[in-house]
């Protein structure tokens, strides 16, 4: 009977040890990426395509996130208005990771992850993703310099490549003409990137001045919190060195930008919060009361800016961005830390989104191929808002021409040729090349790219916001964070 | 042949133990001598090597035996104490034993918006769940949640002590202590070794109230074992999750021999 049940136990195993697929040589593709609102589009139209270029290939696209919640809000005035909600959920960013993770240690999971959540270090780590060098090496049909070159340097760590990106992104300063003085102004527009400290020291004297016969001078449309975020992003590594598994919060840097950030916000330098937007009451928020506003700085994303060029052309239209006062902007250059870090991002969501190939895939070539092609001038068609600077450069100019011949300016917008670029005026094509040279000027002065992990990201974030709600003090949170990300980067 | 029979009626039982606990459990051992689970190489005791070089284990290791060398007596002190006080309530006894017994059945997750409350804003000026008290709370809720469950095992050890005992102790003058220690505690060791070896048990299940309360990643102070399991678990570092789970199942397995090793002993004195 003893025999009996050894040979049960060991037939049990064997059997459970038998799990595995048999592998077999197939032309399909599952891509998995977390946005399912701009990125799964995306990618799904650029599989579309390249199927139809490849009819023997199948391309499946999943996603993880929630659509947006939809709906109707009568306003003030009578009229209706769509307006549409999303929760930025951090329990469903972690239950996307938790199911990727599952998926890749049972030796499965997506041909082609996209890192728009994803915790790629740790993957790239741990051996799940293959180096994508490897690829870039071996096909002749690559060429980096058809790429920003620089960008992909600063992604390839000793260890290799792991991730591509469609484009990627950066924020920009502008500051308002109006408001400096000569010197001021020659300085700010003679230098190429700034540190938030420098900033408000010019800014303070300057806004001191406009005080005295203006009122609605401030510095930043920016809360505290915000602000903070922008302040974090930039000195992330110093803070938080994934690579080198160091944590940092109670050196003093990091008390004294809370309290600084606090200070600014309690003294008026920075715009006050919003009441919380709620759905219900949205018809009596509005942006229009910060149309008048004017501010010393104002941090930009790289949505706004072609039309920072293309504003004085008489066939731009006019637009509200809602940070006040626009007219007067003028480009400053790249925020910094103090350490003469310029980092860039990809953006968490959007096609800002990077891609890396699953070390267990039986696909890798194929995939790789999808990856270029989504990289490439060739999915312009479907790029309408890039969400960033494509990689590609052609891509780029290609996207450029397009937004500025259909968009900014508009009289050459004709429905039967939607999509396609026209052929500018002089006068347009001077501001185009201006745009243009100013972003391959300012790709070339970003020189860091900040490992992050959106799980020690949401953990700051939320502990920050205890801060700003006045429930902990500063140093009291430093120590926290300390304790709490040195354990998460020891484990 | 009758021996035979009570294999086979214990066999589907088998099986799915086997399935479900022995067949995982060796094959995760393996995995923990492997670099990576899906086409790793073998790397002997490295994963061990590195488990026990990490800080944040043995952080958690020392906080868990910490936590366990001061809640275990607690709760045992506490429950021994209300059993002796409650056996001879008469008819209010099941009344009280329900009231204790009620934290049990509540669900972790339903209590969590409570201990929040109670312990989430400055009382006193302190921070419960954010500094070094944080290890109070936790004591706090565990004596809280297990108290009833003990209180059970003791009060039927209490009742299955001969009520003669204590009669003869009485008429010969023993007064309430000396009856304490020569009677009761005495008779009660048999089953205060289940009460020890459940009270280890529940106190390695504490994590799931630390981690609703407190998140993957509480004050360093309550940071325990299975917090390094769970959070290894989903940084993808199975080899060291499993040499971890592997030491701990071990040290398990020695601790629970060992115990039921006493409380045979105990039993037959």
């Amino acid at each position: 009977m003893k025999k009996f049940i050894v040979l049960t136990f060991l037939l049990l195993t064997a059997l459970t040890a038998c799990g595995g697929e048999s592998i077999e040589e197939s032309r399909e593709l599952t891509v998995s990426v977390f946005d399912s609102i701009i990125t799964k589009p995306f990618v799904e139209e650029a599989a579309a395509l390249f199927m139809y270029m490849h009819p023997d290939v199948t391309i499946t696209v999943e996603s993880f996130s929630s659509m947006p919640e939809v709906r109707t809000v009568e306003m003030d005035d009578g009229t209706t208005m769509m307006v549409s909600h999303m929760e930025d959920s951090a329990q469903e960013r972690r239950d996307y990771i938790n199911q990727i993770n599952t998926e890749l240690m049972s030796g499965r999971g997506a041909d082609i992850l996209g890192f728009d959540v994803l915790p790629f270090h740790r993957y790239a780590q741990q051996g799940q993703l293959a180096d994508l060098r490897r690829f870039m090496d071996n096909d002749p049909n690559f060429n980096i310099y058809d790429y920003r070159a620089n960008i992909l340097d600063m992604l390839t760590t000793d260890a290799g490549l792991f991730k591509f990106p469609i484009s990627y992104s950066f924020d920009y300063l502008t500051f308002d003409s109006t408001l400096f003085a000569q010197a001021q102004r020659e300085f700010l527009e003679t230098n190429d990137v700034f540190t938030l400290e420098s900033l408000f020291a010019i800014g303070y004297p300057a806004l001191e001045s406009a005080w005295a016969t203006e009122s609605q001078y401030q510095m930043m449309p920016t809360t505290a919190s915000t602000l903070f975020r922008t302040m974090f992003d930039l000195y992330h590594s110093h803070f938080i060195d994934i690579e080198n598994r160091t944590a940092n919060f109670t050196d003093g840097l990091f008390v004294d930008m809370l309290n600084q950030l606090q200070y600014f916000e309690d003294t008026g330098l920075l715009r006050e919060s919003a009441p919380e937007m709620n759905m219900d009451t949205i018809s009596t928020i509005g942006i229009a009361s910060s149309a008048t506003d004017r501010y010393a700085f104002k941090i930009k994303t790289l949505f706004t800016l072609f039309f920072e060029f293309a504003r004085d052309d008489p066939n731009t239209p006019s637009l509200d961005f809602g940070i006040g006062i626009t007219d007067d902007d003028m480009i400053a250059g790249l925020l910094s830390n103090s350490l003469g870090q310029v980092p860039f991002s990809f953006g968490q969501i959007g096609t800002g989104t990077a891609f890396g190939i699953n070390a267990n895939s039986q696909n890798q070539d194929l995939a790789w191929e999808f990856i270029k092609f989504l990289s490439s001038d060739a999915i312009i068609e479907i790029l309408q808002n890039p969400g960033g600077i494509p990689l590609h450069i052609g891509a780029f100019e290609e996207s450029a021409r397009r937004s500025a011949s259909n968009f900014f300016f508009r009289h050459h917008f004709n429905p039967d040729m939607a999509g396609e670029a026209i052929e500018l005026t002089p006068a347009e094509q001077a501001r185009f090349d201006a745009y243009t040279a100013t972003v391959a000027h300012f790709t070339s002065l970003l020189n860091t790219f900040h490992t992050t992990d959106s799980i020690m990201t949401d953990m700051v974030i939320e502990a920050v916001a205890e801060f700003f709600e006045g429930n902990i003090s500063a140093e009291d949170l430093a120590q926290n964070l300390q304790s709490r990300v040195s354990l998460m980067l020891n484990e | 042949m009758n021996k035979h029979k009570g294999l086979l009626f214990i066999l589907p039982g088998l099986i799915g133990f086997a399935l479900f606990y022995i067949i995982p459990f060796i094959v995760s051992v393996g995995y923990s001598f492997m670099s990576r689970p899906v086409g790793g190489d073998f790397v002997g005791l490295r994963n061990y090597i590195d488990l026990l070089q990490s800080p944040a284990y043995r952080l958690g290791f020392r906080n868990t035996m910490v936590f366990m060398g001061l809640s275990v007596p607690l709760n045992m002190a506490f429950s021994l104490g209300l059993a002796l006080l409650i056996k001879n309530t008469g008819q209010y006894k099941p009344l009280y034993i329900l009231i204790f017994l009620i934290p049990l059945v509540i669900p972790s997750g339903a209590m969590v918006f409570f201990w929040r409350v109670l312990f989430g804003s400055n009382r006193l000026g302190i921070d419960w769940l954010n500094s070094e008290y944080a290890m109070i709370t936790v004591l706090i809720i565990f004596v809280w949640k297990n108290l009833g469950f003990n209180l059970v095992l003791f009060l039927s050890g209490l009742s299955n002590i001969p009520k003669t005992y204590y009669e003869a102790a009485k008429m010969d003058g023993a007064g309430g202590f000396r009856i304490f220690c020569n009677i009761t505690f005495p008779n009660l060791l048999p089953i205060s070794v289940i009460v020890l070896l459940m009270s280890i048990i529940n106190s390695f299940k504490v994590f799931r109230e630390v981690y609703l309360l407190m998140g993957a990643y509480p004050h360093e102070s309550v940071y325990m074992l299975q917090h390094f399991m769970n959070n290894n678990f989903f940084s993808l570092n199975y080899p060291r999750l499993t040499a971890a789970t592997t030491l701990f199942s071990l040290v398990m397995v020695v601790l629970t021999w060992g115990l039921l090793r006493l409380e045979r002993r105990t039993s037959h004195v």
